[in-house]
């Protein structure tokens, strides 16, 4: 895996967070520039960068990651981890092409929810005009109410729930606790 | 226009996960929790290395201050939050949260407030201090206090 972090201080939080959860290989980087050049010449199964470098690099870096033709880590699931998340960086994040946001100070635990969730996560990775990373949408709600979809499957009609709704905490213990991981 | 391609990718992070075997979640957290035990003290020095760095500034610069001032503060308040969970500074964190919103808030055009910038200095002072000047209940005040002027200077 590669870890961008500026800051030694959070580089070193970072590493010790991915060593405990069992990653023997993090390459650390402290600039853009580094790591893009690692991303043309290894082979990465998870990009950790820190939203907070100076005049976005990470962002810049995401984008220029999955615009460009370096195969297999164009697809490379990317986790931004930032301070201060305004809903303008993480709108940032998600335009630039990042899988997730994760707020510090860093809760190791849910960061490696997060991973696994990025990992097991089935959105397609889209490539358009103006913008090429993981499907931004979460959810698939059908056409607008009133308007024939345009794709296969809009016209399936969803059935009435046939048990009680679930609750929040069993939503999460379906969904981001796994019992063991292994990376 | 260009056409739309879709394609799902090859993770092999994926099926290594899938695989059976591997560590227990319980197993995993107790040895982050040790590795991070061994980061606290250079953290909280570090904490307390940018907080002294916040103040000096804070006391040195114009009022209202300065662009660069406003960015260097909160890239030093950003630098706390991030120590802080391992510095076992939680309460710290929060309170330079508060601050990078409300230097964020004054970074994009909003009304500077002198009142507002002191009482988040005050309260970085309060946080910082481990042994607890304030117990529990009253921090929460103060964060609850902090981040009402925060989004007050937000708009």
């Amino acid at each position: 895996m590669l870890l961008l972090d500026g800051k030694p201080s959070g580089a070193d939080i970072l590493g010790q967070v991915f060593h405990g959860f069992g990653v023997c290989q993090a390459v650390r980087c402290a600039t853009a520039e580094d790591a893009l050049r690692e991303l043309e010449t290894g082979e990465f199964e998870l990009i950790v960068c820190d939203g907070d470098l100076p005049d976005g690099q990470s962002y810049d870096l995401v984008s220029r990651l999955r615009a460009s033709n370096l195969e297999p880590n164009r697809y490379c699931p990317i986790v931004v981890v930032t301070a201060h998340t305004p809903s303008a960086y993480v709108e940032r994040a998600r335009d630039c092409g990042a899988n997730f946001v994760v707020a510090k100070p860093l809760r190791p635990m849910v960061l490696l929810e997060r991973i696994i969730w990025v990992c097991m996560d089935t959105r397609t990775f889209v490539e358009l005009e103006s913008y090429i990373g993981p499907d931004r949408r979460f959810q698939f709600l059908g056409p607008p109410v009133g308007v024939d979809g345009r794709r296969r499957g809009d016209d399936e009609e969803l059935g009435e729930a046939s048990t009680p709704n679930l609750s929040q905490s069993e939503i999460d213990n379906v969904l981001v606790k796994p019992a063991k991981a292994h990376i | 226009m260009k056409p739309v391609f879709k394609r799902r990718p090859d993770r092999r992070l994926a099926k290594l996960i899938r695989l059976p075997g591997g560590r227990t979640i319980e197993d995993i957290e107790a040895d982050v929790e040790a590795r991070l035990e061994a980061l606290h003290d250079v953290c909280l020095a570090g904490v307390h290395e940018r907080l002294q760095e916040i103040l000096t500034l804070a006391a040195a610069m114009p009022r209202p201050p300065r662009p660069e001032d406003l960015q260097r503060l909160y890239d030093l308040s950003n630098a706390v939050i991030g120590q802080s969970g391992v510095a076992g500074l939680e309460d710290l964190g929060r309170a330079a949260l508060s601050f990078c919103q409300l230097l964020d808030a004054w970074r994009s055009g909003r009304r500077w407030s002198a009142a507002s910038f002191d009482v988040h200095l005050n309260a970085l002072k309060l946080m910082s201090q481990a042994d607890g000047a304030l117990d529990a209940a009253g921090r929460a005040a103060v964060l609850e206090g902090l981040n009402r002027v925060a989004r007050r200077a937000a708009g």
